[in-house]
């Protein structure tokens, strides 16, 4: 049932802001359950807008799961726009979830999804809008807030705010750690004590249990826990087969448009190139494959439960799935009225050609990421692709059919040079040039966007400094100069000072708490809307903590120093990053986990090869 | 064999906010999952021949809107196409009759002119005072030579451009009626092709009229049916009978 008085008044709202579809629930294969009927409700977080966070796919993987056991319920929470966050002040309406029109006040867990560090100030607004505290040691007799994605790797900045976050692959852990809330919620023990106990689930880390230090000089130490039984470092958790978890078949249909408004099927975890930029690489390893056969079943399920007239093979290198042609197969029999669609391509003729295949009615634009514009630098970040390579593949392309080609570049990688950045420009004219000679009709646009590296933690590049944006901005002009040469040559770039402002946030220490809320009090949230982000509120709020932005983000580490993430592992080794940070230094490239070398990246359990590697090796 | 289905149906209060736009792609979803082979038009993008009607403004509940759609199948009858897609939509879009038409038969758009609106007030607002507001009010509106008010027109150079428009020639009839928790505002409005008002706007113009914020304070406005009007009497589109 839904809360009768709250829902009329959020109701009456409605028709003053815009988009109203953001807030009124009720979509296809949502699930209202009764609240009184469960002895666990769990409010999904996801800090965005609607629109973003109905695209992700792990709040449908946990929305599902938890509501097909009948003991737990699962709604749903996203962040509001800024005019219905300024009405429900107005009206003294608390954040709800949208299932049921319940304040997440109400609820026994709050579970946020962090996926990127520019929402961290979201989080905290929407615990305030919910009449939340802010930090977890002020909240006794407040739901549980946890945290979980691929920002707990590092979620230092966030600490003092949520009581734990979950490190990897929700689908056991997640379970679990209500499973062991419950059990201990209704006993006598204090809040302390029921984080103690769940700090004992494996992948569980809760910062309150640890304590970070600095030299009278103020430069980190390391992190320690702070009682006995605490483990030293925390490691992810990883689900050995993806053929013998729950996966969402019945996916919500939203009414409005969504930014991914399509059926997802994840056929792959994690990825086997070892990018040395990517921490989605890292945070996901090892590469997992879900079997054909199964997918098969799940893809026409899916299908039929929604009505979607496109279904999304997911993954982050979707042409590295080696049964791809079986897969192919099966679907064109039997989901003939469906698009397949395949993000997150390799650029290489097979992609093309798969691309091809997929994509019979409507083609609209090929996106690829060489990354890099030379192949000396293509190798620094360990991406193995020639030239050559590139120009098969779009030659190929346009054979196909396709008229818009979009190419990803970074910029300020280690050890870049002008020469580099005029390789972006290079192959971009070389690609107009193998065009020009096909005599095609059509007109050919070439759409480049090119951000800065943002140095991650876990990665092999965490030790680097992000350039600087006197360094962002003199690139971005000289890029600018060469690609005003052709107007079928399209340069877009994302903003220097939001890229700024993410390295800062992820290689951040606990520390940078006191700067999100000072920045969150001075209106900063909504950071990924270039329209709402301000990175003169986001200097003073650093500047009266008593730190630096530009400190963060620029500063380069070394191989010795402690860094705020130690405590918090991936499963791989710092060894093999310190490795991989050296191979780039040396323009050497290293092998991927499909290959017949291992890179030895030190994950116990590596799938892409089908065994158990032992820790020798 | 390619079949044309016209249908009826309502949309509740749980789907009032939802857009007309979103309301087509649902509709779509719905059919798909139902199993029907749809017909598709267009070679480039091809978009199926699926047409919810005349769209109904946002924040409005309706009782009876008509709907097409276009599939191949046998020579389904409108009860056994009821069934078929009744199974596949939320109780606040609920089909409530369909009738095979013949491919010849003209559009919606050109068969449907008007439409009927009641605009409601709560009980606690329904004394002497409002009536006799909105006895002026409709009086004013209906007196009137001429009732401009400004839409949103096209973009210009990214500008968004405002247009004025005279609504009194789309407005037919306004009446004052009582039901059971209080007064309605019942409205017979020109739809459609040849251009109409929507009930928001009359409702602006009689507030800036009258000088009172009151005829902006209802509680809500409803859509009581899409007709054709000739001269004397209002007829749904056909095949449907007038109910």
């Amino acid at each position: 049932m839904r809360e009768q008085e709250l829902g009329q008044k959020i109701w009456d709202l409605l028709p003053r802001v815009s988009k109203p579809a953001r807030y009124v629930g009720n979509e296809w294969n949502a699930l209202l359950q009764d609240h009184g009927g469960v002895d666990l409700k769990v409010a999904l977080a996801f800090p965005e807008l609607y629109e973003i966070g109905m695209s992700n796919l792990g709040i449908k993987i946990l929305y599902g799961l938890i509501n097909r056991r009948g003991d737990m319920l699962a709604e749903r929470v996203f962040a509001p726009a800024t005019d219905m966050e300024a009405l429900m002040e107005q009206e003294d309406i608390p954040l709800f979830t949208l299932e049921s029109f319940t304040p997440v006040k109400d609820f026994d867990v709050v579970g946020f999804s962090l996926q990127h560090e520019l929402n961290y100030n979201n989080v905290l607004n929407m615990l305030y809008l919910a009449g939340i505290p802010l930090y977890g040691k002020e909240r006794s007799g407040y739901p549980l807030v946890i945290g979980g994605g691929t920002c707990t790797f590092n979620p230092e900045p966030l600490a003092p705010f949520l009581d734990l976050f979950v490190l990897g692959e929700g689908e056991e852990v997640f379970p679990e750690i209500l499973e062991t809330f419950r059990e201990i919620k209704n006993g006598q023990g204090s809040k302390e004590e029921i984080l103690y106990k769940l700090a004992g689930v494996e992948g569980v880390y809760v910062p309150s249990l640890y304590e970070p230090f600095y030299d009278s000089g103020g430069v980190f130490k390391g992190t320690v826990p702070v009682r006995e039984g605490v483990p030293p470092v925390v490691t992810k958790r990883v689900l050995p087969d993806l053929d013998s978890v729950y996966y969402p078949l019945e996916q919500m249909v939203p009414y409005m448009e969504v930014v991914h408004d399509r059926a997802v099927l994840e056929i792959a975890r994690g990825c086997p190139r070892g990018c040395r930029f990517c921490h989605a690489g890292v945070a996901y390893r090892p590469v997992r494959f879900r079997s054909p056969e199964n997918l098969s079943r799940m893809g026409q399920e899916i299908i039929n439960s929604t009505g979607y007239e496109e279904l999304s093979l997911v993954s982050l290198s979707s042409t590295d799935y080696p049964y791809m042609e079986e897969l192919l197969g099966s679907f064109s029999s039997c989901l003939s009225g469906v698009n397949l669609s395949l993000p997150s391509q390799r650029l290489d003729a097979f992609s093309v050609e798969l691309a091809k295949e997929v994509q019979k009615k409507h083609k609209t634009s090929l996106t690829f990421a060489p990354e890099a514009g030379t192949e000396r630098l293509r190798k620094v970040i360990n991406k193995d692709i020639t030239d050559n390579h590139i120009y098969e593949a779009v030659s190929r392309a346009f054979d196909a059919g396709w008229r818009l080609i979009k190419l990803y570049f970074m910029i300020g990688l280690p050890t870049e040079r002008d020469e580099d950045l005029e390789g972006i420009y290079h192959l971009s004219a070389a690609l107009l040039d193998i065009y020009r000679r096909k005599a095609y009709r059509e007109r050919l646009k070439i759409s480049v966007s090119v951000s800065a590296l943002i140095p991650k933690p876990h990665t092999p590049f965490q030790w680097e400094p992000q350039i600087t944006l006197e360094q962002c901005y003199r690139k971005i002009k000289l890029l600018r100069g060469m690609f005003s040469r052709s107007k079928q040559l399209e340069l877009k770039w994302h903003e220097p000072e939001m890229s700024l402002l993410e390295a800062a946030l992820s290689r951040g220490d606990r520390r940078l708490s006191q700067v999100l809320e000072r920045a969150w009090r001075k209106g900063s949230r909504l950071d990924n809307w270039s329209e709402f982000f301000s990175l003169s509120n986001w200097e003073q709020a650093f500047s009266e903590a008593g730190l630096s932005v530009y400190d963060y983000a620029q500063r380069s580490y070394s191989y010795q120093e402690a860094l705020p993430w130690s405590h918090l592992s991936t499963g791989v080794s710092e060894k093999f990053l310190k490795k991989e940070s050296l191979r780039a230094r040396e323009t050497e490239l290293s092998p991927g986990c499909l290959e017949e070398k291992c890179a030895g990246c030190g994950m116990i359990y590596c799938a892409g090869r089908g065994e158990m590697h032992d820790a020798a090796h | 064999m390619m079949q044309r289905i016209r249908f009826s149906y309502l949309r509740g209060e749980n789907l009032k906010f939802i857009s007309h736009l979103d309301i087509l792609r649902f509709l779509h979803r719905a059919f798909r999952r139902a199993d029907f082979n749809l017909v598709y038009r267009g070679k480039f993008n091809p978009q199926p021949r699926l047409d919810p009607g005349i769209p109904l403004p946002l924040g409005i509940t309706s009782e009876k809107e008509y709907g097409e759609v276009y599939f191949y199948g046998g020579e389904e009858t409108g009860k056994e196409f009821l069934s078929s897609i009744g199974a596949q939509l939320p109780g606040a879009l609920m089909i409530t009759g369909a009738e095979v038409v013949s491919l010849q038969e003209a559009s919606l758009m050109e068969q449907i002119d008007c439409s009927r609106y009641r605009v409601y007030w709560k009980e606690e607002s329904t004394g002497g005072e409002l009536r006799e507001l909105l006895e002026r009010g409709t009086d004013k509106v209906l007196n009137a030579e001429k009732l401009t008010v400004q839409r949103r027109g096209k973009k210009k150079k990214g500008k968004r451009q405002m247009r004025e428009v005279d609504i009194r020639p789309f407005i037919y009839s306004l009446n004052i009626e009582e039901f059971s928790r209080g007064l309605e505002l019942v409205m017979l409005l020109q739809t459609g092709n040849r251009g109409g008002a929507s009930p928001k706007e009359v409702m602006q113009v009689m507030e800036e009229l009258t000088g009172e914020p009151e005829p902006a304070n209802y509680h809500g406005i409803h859509r009581e049916g899409l007709y054709r009007y000739d001269g004397g009497s209002l007829k749904p589109p056909p095949p449907f009978k007038v109910s």
